[in-house]
């Protein structure tokens, strides 16, 4: 499953949202022109770290961005997904869609980011992983 | 075009004193570094000489250095039977390194320090250093 489906099912787990009614996966995603949304887009990561035998560990990156028309519903939203995520503490040796995840952890605070093409206040927050390959 | 070759895929396996032809591949191994091999230096010049003149002595070989990300349950790492049960019962095995485009090293040593890290941020890892001892095999040539 790719990394973003895995993400995305832990959040739907945890009931922060639906997937294609309020979270939408990758940057061609088409999202609602009113309402809440959580996009999620991966943001590359770093490179992997090999090891002589074959077993990598892969370290990729998301961003996750919520809007509304209420800042505070936009905000709201997004911690729902970063609480989801470990929150501050990250979220540490676990498995995902049965892939094991070492680490996910927020690289920032949540960040103001501005309007988006529909005015809508939105939030956002990266974070960073290290994962096995899926 | 470079002859040089990636040294990824180098791999180090262990045998056991009490089975020294069963090696078993060391698991999750980072870099590695080999035995330096060095000879100690004598001075031999001597006052008619105008040069110097020296003398090296016998063979050896330095430090083995191994990374690896800890497996703490892992055969080949834990406390029962792995690289840290060989430091506590300080059992001389056998270990066999294996490079790209198959230069063996073989020999026999015994595991002198070993130390493990837990980050606030990253893996749990693991170095060991193993001292080499006595004859050794550089693809089945008895080098001692």
């Amino acid at each position: 499953m790719p990394f973003l489906d895995e993400l995305a099912a832990k959040l739907i787990a945890d009931g922060v949202g639906s997937l294609g009614s309020t979270i939408f996966l990758g940057s061609k995603a088409v999202i609602p022109t009113t309402g809440a949304y959580l996009a999620l887009a991966e943001t590359g990561g770093k490179f992997s770290l090999r090891t002589q035998n074959d077993t990598a560990v892969e370290r990729p990156s998301a961003q996750l961005k919520a809007g509304h028309e209420s800042y505070r519903t936009a905000r709201a939203l997004l911690m729902a997904a970063y609480t989801s995520l470990g929150g501050a503490n990250g979220l540490h040796n676990v498995t995902l869609s049965s892939i094991s995840y070492l680490s996910i952890t927020p690289k920032q605070q949540i960040t103001d980011t501005g309007l988006d093409g529909a005015g809508r206040p939105t939030v956002t927050f990266n974070i960073d992983v290290v994962k096995q390959p899926s | 075009m470079t002859l040089a070759i990636s040294a990824h895929g180098t791999i180090i396996a262990r045998a056991l004193a009490a089975t020294p032809t069963v090696f078993t591949d060391i698991a999750e191994l980072e870099d590695i570094t080999l035995p330096e091999l060095m000879r100690n230096v004598f001075d031999a010049t001597t006052q008619d000489k105008d040069i110097d003149n020296v003398v090296l002595g016998v063979l050896r070989r330095g430090e083995i250095g191994i990374a690896m990300n800890l497996l703490p349950t892992n055969a080949t790492h834990d406390h029962l039977t792995g690289l840290q049960q060989a430091i506590i019962s300080n059992t001389v095995d056998g270990y066999r390194f294996t490079m790209p485009q198959s230069l063996v090293w073989t020999l026999s040593g015994q595991i002198n320090k070993i130390t493990m890290k837990a980050p606030v941020d990253g893996k749990l890892s693991m170095n060991v250093a193993i001292r080499a001892s006595g004859k050794m095999l550089i693809n089945g040539i008895v080098i001692g």
